[in-house]
């Protein structure tokens, strides 16, 4: 009897290790961390800016919304990439205009554009597709997997294969970055804004110009994000689809103190670990505590920033 | 002075909303006056709109002070809606199974329950916040959307109604909370109840506070000018971290009113972003205690006067939440008021 539930459980025990490193889960984990990686790299470089931006949810919303716009009235998915782009770096420039320009506060300002981008892509699902609630047409084409040379070939490398154009933009994105930040003279007044404006405007540079910049390079890539989320696999659009990812990519920027590696390692622990989570919940775990798995994992994130002499965090 | 252009700002933010909103009834293919007519004959003609909008402002008012406890305070409490949720299942949970006793007890107990759960919630933020500075907005955050997730769960799992699991029914409800818990309608059949007291005892003794008391003055100075709280004596930490546990408390006595005193019973869901509003209307009120409960007021207008005019005309009520998220988005906009301020300068130097 005691053997027979000693066997059980060493067959769930086993049956969840293999879950969690399954390559399906990598997978799966890899399409999960895309739209919070992409975020919080910008949120990365709005905090190198001195801009603690949490209005990522409403820009990725944005673009979610236009990504189904262009790929369903251009039957082109890669124009539904542009035009979420487009329409992101619009909306984030109205943000950098009110955040530098008009003085205003960054919390709610975020806040604010948060409900305008949930209110604004609600309204337009009207006039545009003629719905309420959420749009799905099975004609709308989706980005294309590419599958890499060679590296499909290889056992667990391969999971790095088969994904859209938007997971391998996100990874060039990390190195992009990370060079502009770090090794070009752009980066480096970008950091000194965030460290102290006036020494910008002391040495004769435009302040405002730089925060437009930074707020230009969160619209490309939330808008990313958010074409990645409404087009990337199954194309449709549905009211408050980024569902806190966006909030999630913000405390992924919190966690890493908004150095890019760090910011990277962050959503991608976020985006494995939810689809850890998801593979869980067919084992039986309740699914709101499957659900709950990356706000824990956020707060469990940020409460070290308080056990540190530095973060940004503490400023606030 | 101040307050002449605290005001200026408030009417400025309303103007822009309205024309940009306009823009968006117009663009809709309906004339803007003919969509405020409806929103104001919704909110204040006859008898059931009046009371419809005065039970709409019960829960503004209410969340509106909760957050505003928060902001007085210089902090940012995103958590509200978590708060909300965990109150109005307390509430619903002890009306339910706490039988034979007075409602004079009953109701007391069941809202206490809830404000002692809802200040425990923000607890570790508050902790966190005041004793190590850790942000504050993305834990209350993130512990609201667990709040939430836990309810479901809880209710789900634990109190579900069992008539419903019989019917097999897809909502997530608990059964009937007793008599003895239910705040009674004011005028009956209409959803108006005594929570409304409440909110208005809440607001005097929020004024009171805010105004005539010591520790009123510290907390607002704490929001105003950290440094030199600190340096008038005043003990920051503590200051703070009360501050946060009194606004999670007071937003869970928001979601306690709404169940005992609407819907009777639990149902998941039952908080249509007032969390959120509630924020909303800490900014409009321009945090201030006789501003508060009359920005609540306003925000009872829009959501009664909105259903009706999205019923009368081809209006939806996204147009709505793009005006009041534009009207968040002006407030703080100092540089806008500058412009205005510039120009007129301008005008009076010609």
């Amino acid at each position: 009897m005691n053997c027979c539930v000693c066997a059980v459980c060493i067959r769930r025990v086993s049956n969840v290790l293999e879950v969690i490193f399954s390559e399906h889960t990598l997978m799966t984990g890899i399409s999960l961390a895309t739209p919070i990686l992409l975020c919080a790299l910008g949120g990365a470089v709005c905090s190198k800016a001195g801009n603690f931006n949490i209005a990522l949810e409403g820009f990725m919303l944005t673009g979610a919304f236009f990504g189904v716009v262009g790929a369903y009235f251009w039957k082109n998915a890669l124009v539904g990439v542009f035009l979420a782009v487009g329409a992101t770096v619009l909306l984030a420039l109205l943000y950098g205009l009110f955040v530098s320009v008009f003085k205003a506060h960054e919390i709610i300002l975020g806040f604010g554009f948060n409900m305008l981008a949930i209110a604004l892509t609600g309204w337009l699902l009207g006039p545009i597709f003629g719905g309420k609630g959420s749009f799905y047409d099975p004609t709308t084409p989706s980005l294309a997997k590419i599958h890499l040379p060679l590296i499909k070939d290889i056992p667990l490398l391969r999971v790095l294969s088969g994904h859209n154009i938007i997971v391998y933009l996100s990874w060039v994105a990390i190195v992009f970055l990370f060079v502009l930040l770090y090794r070009t003279p752009l980066g480096y007044k970008i950091r000194a804004l965030g460290e102290n404006p006036m020494a910008i405007t002391a040495s004769g540079l435009n302040v405002q110009k730089y925060m437009f910049l930074v707020e230009i390079i969160a619209g490309i890539t939330c808008g990313l994000a958010g074409a990645f989320l409404s087009i990337g696999n199954l194309s449709m659009f549905t009211e408050k689809m980024t569902d806190g990812r966006g909030f999630i990519a913000v405390a992924a920027v919190g966690f890493s103190n908004a150095y890019l590696p760090l910011t990277a390692f962050a959503s991608f622990l976020f985006g494995i670990a939810n689809s850890i989570a998801i593979q869980l919940q067919g084992l039986g775990l309740p699914t709101e505590f499957v659900d709950m798995i990356p706000y824990i994992l956020t707060i469990l994130a940020i409460v070290p920033s308080g056990f540190r002499r530095k973060g940004i965090f503490k400023h606030l | 002075m101040k307050r002449g252009s605290a005001l200026l700002r408030l009417g400025l933010s309303l103007i822009i909303a309205l024309l940009i909103s306009s823009l968006f009834i117009f663009v809709a293919g309906e004339k803007p006056s003919f969509a405020y007519y409806h929103l104001i004959r919704g909110a204040f003609y006859g008898r059931m709109n009046m009371l419809t909008t005065l039970r709409w402002t019960v829960p503004f008012i209410i969340t509106g002070i909760a957050a505003t406890i928060s902001f007085r305070a210089g902090l940012f409490n995103m958590g509200l809606e978590g708060c909300i949720y965990l109150g109005g299942l307390t509430a619903a949970v002890l009306g339910m199974y706490i039988t034979n006793l007075p409602a004079i007890l009953h109701i007391p107990l069941c809202l206490a329950a809830a404000m002692l759960v809802g200040a425990l919630w923000v607890y570790l933020p508050a902790r966190l916040k005041a004793y190590r500075g850790v942000n504050e907005v993305i834990v209350s955050w993130m512990l609201s959307y667990i709040a939430v997730l836990l309810c479901q769960f809880l209710v789900s799992a634990i109190f579900q109604d069992p008539a419903d699991v019989s019917q097999a029914a897809q909502q997530v409800r608990t059964p009937y909370i007793q008599k003895s818990a239910v705040l009674a309608q004011l005028v009956p059949p209409f959803q108006l109840n005594a929570s409304l007291y409440i909110a208005l005892v809440l607001a005097g003794l929020f004024f009171v506070f805010s105004v005539y008391t010591k520790y009123g003055y510290e907390h607002k100075m704490l929001g105003l000018a950290k440094e030199f709280a600190r340096y008038g004596g005043v003990n920051i930490e503590k200051m703070q971290f009360w501050s946060f546990l009194a606004s999670g408390a007071v937003g869970a006595l928001a979601g306690a009113t709404e169940v005992m005193g609407v819907h009777h019973r639990y149902i998941h869901g039952f908080s249509t972003d007032m969390g959120a509003n509630g924020i909303l209307v800490a900014l409009m009120g321009r945090l201030n205690p006789v501003g508060v409960p009359l920005a609540g007021f306003f925000m009872g207008v829009i959501q009664n006067g909105s259903r009706a005019m999205a019923r009368m005309s081809n209006v939806s009520l996204d147009t709505v939440r793009i005006f009041t998220s534009i009207i968040v988005i002006c407030l703080t906009a100092e540089g806008l008021f500058e412009l205005l301020r510039l120009r007129r300068l301008h005008k009076e130097g010609k």
